[in-house]
């Protein structure tokens, strides 16, 4: 393939350019990407401060956590304590896991692609700035206000996977559970954000000739990444959307007694409960790939392999979730499936273990900080590894689930592919934010403390486990042997922790943040791009890719950057802008103008929490003010998007001229728009299997649903809408009025489909409270009409664009958004008619 | 509390030796022994395949250029990183899975002992079966078996998820509200197994045991036909009886033979003859007992139990002698 | 398209092999009908992988980009015929409870 979108890339040889560039190009970039200044600091967007921001915020979630911790290791150094009490231990733990898991490790990992995409990339910016400032927002205000449930004694208590029937209303009558089940809900939701933002940067935002083979390894695991959470994250929300239904209005999903099924939240959690786990591992084994040739001063040996190996478990994660459910009494074959997928995902771990062993042994390898960090991660990783594979055999399984083999086992997992990575990443890139480097000396000491420490706390845990000692329990009795491998657990979670104090230590020393150019720079030599002189527009000039490494292959690479010899040197357009290519070849498309500072994402984000955290304390009055100005926030802040500039092409250097506006499939925004329909598809199909997962599992409540040839008017209605929709696009040649009447009436019609469904069942007799097949089957309806209820908002947005004359013609970005969604929520009715009547016929 | 009755391992020596070798690793039955030899070929393969990354990692960093360059390139990945776990975890699956085959429970045969278990917050109600599956006894918190027979537990849940683990008799399974799930177990020698709830189910989960007692099948008739209600031959304890009745400990317990029929909590009917008390955390005797009846929220804070401080001394010395004669 | 066919069409079978078994252990019951169903699927999915891993072998070797793609796919086939393999040995081994 020698070109994918008809640009000739002979044209990439007119670079470096030779002629010197005017200097007040310079300036005026960094007038248009000026630091802020005071109150500034809320409102900034762009990714150098959003990710330092990010990364500080699930850092403290680290620490917090990380305290927990250490309280439940006091509580459990000898027997028969009383530090903790019961009901606070309970809490701890649960509030242990769930920080861990939802407000450090994803967010971390999402944060540091913030940061350092871009950079890498050499974009100005990710394409939705606006987003992740929101996504922070929310993500920092909805965690420390559910984190401060903790202090008051509200925390939640049914453990991180909160399993009914222990967490319905019958046995946790408290409001803590809704503190989880609103707090993590709404926390997905900024999760889901940041990896649309993400997938879109990574694919469309690339450098020039930055082909996918071309792209850093870590861009690749933040591409599946985030993939991942798009497909994986819809479960767990509508899991927290299904059991939170259940408490406040009695619907029977998880309750065995009228039709629904425990097990039912078992799939749901894990489908997205085990893919977490490698969402959480692949950043940061993408951070290895990218510290170990820098730290081996040799290139990553079997590049292809890796990135196969990162595609590959991005794909198995997704076939093993039920081995967290060996012990349910799932039919024997069904738990053969899943064994031998959890057996299949180890091995693409086994190929990037020995890819790094491959790159340490063709290179010199440097024993700094980061070199040290990535050489315990392997060790401890494998480890991890290994015991995996073991609890992935089903007949150990059984000794070991819910034991502490698990509690170590998951431990050296994530603290081998995860937590030491991202230490080895913080001494690594600190010189690229911070004026001084963090402290070599010190460094080695934190890393010993760390590793020790580490290996102390937790392999005891797997003789605890073999010695019958389970998980989650506050106390236990003397006389089994569990004493001695608690205490040595309890002294080595103080080394772990005196390492990171340490840490803490050097940080506060050391740590001086400067994201506006003058850091400390490549003091280890790395060879990618965002070693090169930044500031806050990124990189002056944005350089051709040739290759994977393009720093150590052109050494005059970061002069002829700074020096504006490359693509935009300039702001063409006087406004904040980044260079859109093609998903594959990486080749210049056109040119996107990028929103600037702006309240409105973190309005938005106070009163998305605002909403989220009145309706776990039954404000209901507050919470729906809430809600209503977040959604004024939201379109206050996409008013200013989507207005072309007056030239509509301009010179991004080398006299190559790309448009500036473009409408259509190959833009940024219709591609978020697929991703967002592809997360709302995903919620229907995890709300359609929970319909069918009922219908096969508790036979003994269904009841016969209306016929579905009685269905033909809302199958109408809907088809109305669907071609409403599709139509709205070719309209707008026709004129605004048309096209946005077609808008409408998709709209109207869709309203009218969900009255009418709604009504026929209830006709029919079901109620939503009665069983599990109703519940499921309401449970539709009710995403079909929040759908149709977005769906109104937009066309309501859309028709007051039209009025206000912003709708270009003959096509233009809003009216294609909007067509699309509606299309889509005309697609989902359709399904969402069909498939709970058809059910039983084909019973 | 292991095979070993408790008392007969009088040195200190025996007690610094509690918990070894771990109930994982000392099967004590069909159902247990095969998982442990897994265990053992996984922890030793894991060991050597940890002990070869190690060596290659040290050879990357220390080792001589020679060395290091054969280790230097896609083929160390082909070979460490692919063949070589391919080969390694086919053999794997293919155990592990016969072994699954081989030790889950299919459908009652009539050949084993049938026994359902009932997991609640946070005891045990035990219902001893006959083959064609109706009650014969009902027990709590213990679990009376001969030796040398399977036994198949018909797992059940009044509440929450439990699970239920006796790690030297076999793995664990989980007893889920609305199902029934089978888990096979066997003891081939007498002895008390030990067990605790292995599914987290709120409050004082970390306190819900259990034990496994295996007799040789002559014990285990002997014990069988002593299950009828015990006479009460003192008066004090025949002054228990009746305030048992009234100060609404009947409410809750079953005593057969009396007129205490409630429900809510275990049946009380031998808990004289148990081993332990608060499911499987205390030692069974008349102090423990009436410290139990006193105020059972100070040992096993959170269960459903309310305190009987308001009894006098008296009153909770007839009460503990009546129910420590229930045999 | 293509190429993204040609990344990823060796896992996208595995992921369709995968739930086609869930759904025949979730949704199925018949013990010897859901045998019989894995294995047919897992013949199926297997042929098509075969075929595809052949087309990919078949083409010119190229270089740059399109190489590496292709080099990728074949990778990947290869990848998912072993899984896929895998995931059908549970119908041999295990009998249904």
């Amino acid at each position: 393939m020698r070109s994918e979108t008809g640009f000739d890339p002979e044209l990439y040889a007119r670079f470096p350019t030779r002629e010197p560039r005017p200097a007040e190009e310079k300036d005026e970039l960094q007038r248009i990407w000026c630091a802020p200044k005071g109150w500034e600091y809320l409102t900034v967007v762009n990714n150098n401060y959003i990710g330092i921001y990010y990364l500080g915020t699930a850092f403290l979630f680290f620490l917090l956590a990380g305290v927990l911790a250490l309280l439940m290791r006091v509580q459990l150094a000898a027997p028969l304590l009383d530090v903790l009490p019961q009901a606070t231990y309970n809490q701890v733990f649960t509030m242990h896991g769930t920080v861990m898991m939802f407000l450090f490790a994803v967010p971390a990992v999402e944060a540091a692609g913030v940061l350092l995409l871009p950079q890498m990339l050499s974009a100005r910016d990710l394409p939705f700035p606006r987003l992740s400032a929101y996504a922070f927002w929310a993500y920092a205000v909805g965690g420390l206000c559910f984190f401060a449930s903790l202090f008051v004694g509200l925390a939640p208590d049914g453990g991180w996977f909160m399993y009914p029937p222990l967490t319905s209303k019958a046995y946790s009558p408290g409001i803590n559970t809704d503190f989880w089940l609103l707090g993590i809900g709404f926390i997905e939701i900024s999760a889901i954000a940041g990896a649309i933002e993400i997938i879109v940067g990574v694919l469309r935002h690339r450098a020039p000739g930055m082909s996918l083979d071309k792209m850093p390894i870590f861009a690749w695991s933040m591409l599946v990444f985030a993939v991942m959470i798009v497909i994986a994250f819809p479960s767990v929300i509508l899991g927290t959307l299904l059991l939170e239904i259940e408490r406040a209005f009695n619907w029977p999903f998880f309750d065995a007694t009228r039709g629904g099924d425990p097990m039912l939240w078992q799939h749901l959690f894990w489908f997205f409960g085990h893919p977490e786990v490698y969402i959480i591992f692949l950043p940061a084994a993408g951070l290895m790939s990218m510290i170990i040739p820098t730290v081996a001063r040799a290139e990553l040996v079997g590049y292809r392999l890796i990135v196969l190996a990162m595609v590959a478990t991005g794909f198995i994660s997704f076939g093993v979730w039920a081995h967290h459910m060996f012990t349910t009494g799932m039919p024997p074959m069904t738990t053969g499936f899943f064994s031998a997928a959890s057996m299949a995902v180890s091995v693409p771990a086994g190929i990037q273990v020995f890819s790094w062993i491959a790159t340490l042994a063709i290179g010199k390898p440097r024993f700094n900080a980061p070199g040290l960090f990535v050489m315990g991660s392997i060790v401890i990783f494998v480890t991890g590894g290994l015991t995996g594979v073991m609890v992935a055999l089903v007949p150990f399984d059984w000794q070991a689930h819910d034991s502490y083999f698990i509690v170590a086992h998951l431990h050296y997992v994530l603290m081998g592919g995860m937590v030491f990575p991202l230490f080895a990443a913080f001494y690594y890139w600190i010189p690229m934010v911070s004026r001084r480097a963090m402290s070599e000396r010190i460094g080695k000491w934190v890393f010993a403390l760390m590793f020790i420490g580490m290996n102390v706390a937790f392999m005891p845990m797997h003789l605890a486990g073999l010695m019958g000692m389970p998980r989650r329990i506050y106390t236990y009795l003397p006389g089994q042997g569990w004493e001695l491998p608690n205490l040595i657990s309890t002294v080595g979670a103080l080394m772990l922790a005196a390492g990171v104090v340490l840490f803490l230590i050097d940080l506060a020393r050391n740590f001086r943040l400067s994201p506006g150019g003058g850091n400390a720079g490549n003091i280890y030599g790395g060879g990618t791009l965002e070693w090169l002189p930044t500031e806050l527009y990124s990189t002056r000039s944005i350089p051709v890719v040739t290759s994977r490494e393009p720093l150590w292959y052109d050494p005059n690479l970061a002069e002829n950057v700074e020096q504006g010899r490359y693509f935009l040197p300039r702001s063409a357009t006087g406004l904040r802008e980044t260079l859109v290519t093609s998903p594959l070849l990486a080749e210049p498309q056109y040119l996107q103008i990028m929103p600037g500072p702006s309240p409105w994402p973190f309005a938005a984000a106070i009163f998305t929490a605002g909403f989220f955290l009145a309706l776990t304390v039954q404000a209901y009055g507050f919470g729906l003010t809430s809600g209503v100005l977040a959604v004024i926030a939201v379109l206050r802040w996409m008013w200013d998007t989507d207005r072309p500039v007056a030239m509509e092409g301009v010179d991004i250097g080398g006299d190559i001229r790309v448009p500036t506006y473009m409408t259509g499939p190959a833009t940024h925004g219709w591609w978020a728009m697929i991703t967002l329909l592809v997360v709302l598809g995903m919620i229907f199909v995890m709300a359609l299997f929970s319909n069918a997962f009922l219908w096969s599992n508790q036979p003994a409540f269904w009841a016969s649903p209306p016929a579905p040839a009685d269905a033909w008017p809302i199958l109408a209605l809907e088809l109305l809408g669907l071609s409403a929709a599709l139509g709205a696009r070719p309209l707008l040649r026709r004129g605004v009025l048309a096209s946005t009447g077609a808008i409408i009436v998709a709209a109207a019609a869709l309203a009218a489909a969900v009255v009418v469904d709604y009504r026929q069942w209830t006709a029919a007799g079901f109620l939503p409270e009665a069983s599990g097949q109703t519940a499921s089957l309401f449970a539709l309806q009710a995403l079909q009409a929040m759908v149709v209820l977005i769906a109104i908002l937009m066309a309501g947005y859309m028709a007051a664009r039209a009025l206000r004359g912003l709708v270009t013609r003959p096509s233009n970005n809003t009216l294609d958004l909007t067509a699309l969604f509606l299309a889509y929520a005309g697609g989902q009715g359709i399904a969402g008619t069909l498939f709970p009547r058809l059910l039983d016929i084909a019973g | 509390m292991r095979a070993d009755p408790p008392g007969r391992a009088d040195a200190g020596f025996a007690r610094a030796l509690e918990g070894w070798p771990p109930p994982v690793l000392d099967p004590a039955g069909p159902y247990s022994e095969p998982v442990t030899l897994l265990a053992w070929a996984l922890f030793i393969g894991g060991t050597i395949v940890l002990v070869v990354v190690l060596a290659a990692l040290s050879v990357a960093l220390f080792g001589s250029s020679g060395l290091k360059r054969r280790l230097g390139g896609e083929k160390a990945i082909w070979i460490g990183g692919i063949a070589f776990p391919v080969v390694v975890l086919t053999g794997l699956l293919i155990w592990g899975l016969s072994l699954t085959s081989h030790l889950a429970a299919g459908k009652p045969t009539g050949q084993e002992m049938r026994v359902r278990i009932v997991g609640e917050m946070w005891w045990w109600r035990v219902h001893y079966l006959d083959r064609q599956g109706r009650e014969t006894v009902r027990d709590a918190n213990e679990l009376h078996i001969p030796t040398g027979m399977p036994v198949m537990l018909e797992l059940q849940s009044a509440d929450v998820i439990h699970s239920f683990w006796v790690p030297r008799l076999g793995g664990k399974m989980d007893m889920i509200p609305g199902r029934t799930n089978r888990l096979m177990i066997q003891a081939d020698r007498p002895g008390i197994y030990k067990g605790q709830c292995a599914e987290y189910c709120g409050g004082p989960h970390a306190l819900m045991g259990f034990l496994v007692i295996a007799h040789t099948p002559e014990d285990f008739a002997r014990w069988k036909a002593s299950r009828r209600p015990a006479p009460i031959v003192d008066p004090v304890a025949r002054r228990g009886a009746a305030l048992f009745e009234t100060s609404g400990c009947a409410a809750c317990h079953v005593i057969r033979g009396t007129r205490a029929q409630g429900l809510a909590g275990p049946d009380l009917t031998h808990v004289g003859s148990r081993h332990s008390l608060g499911a499987g955390i205390l030692p069974n005797n008349p102090g423990t007992l009436a410290g139990w009846i006193a105020d059972s929220q100070a040992i096993k804070p959170g269960n459903r139990m309310p305190p009987y401080r308001q009894l006098g001394a008296e009153d909770l010395n007839a009460l503990t002698r009546y129910l420590a004669g229930r045999q | 398209m293509t190429s993204w066919l040609i990344l990823l069409g060796g896992l996208l079978l595995w992921a369709l092999h995968f739930f086609g078994l869930y759904a025949i252990g979730e949704f199925g019951n018949d013990d010897r009908t859901a045998r019989i169903a894995v294995l047919s699927l897992t013949l199926v999915v297997l042929l098509a992988d075969a075929a595809m891993l052949a087309r990919m072998l078949r083409r010119p070797s190229a270089t740059g980009f399109s190489g590496w793609r292709d080099r990728f796919g074949i990778g990947g086939a290869v990848l998912a015929a072993l899984a896929i393999c895998w995931q059908a040995l549970p119908a041999l081994l295990i009998e249904q409870g």
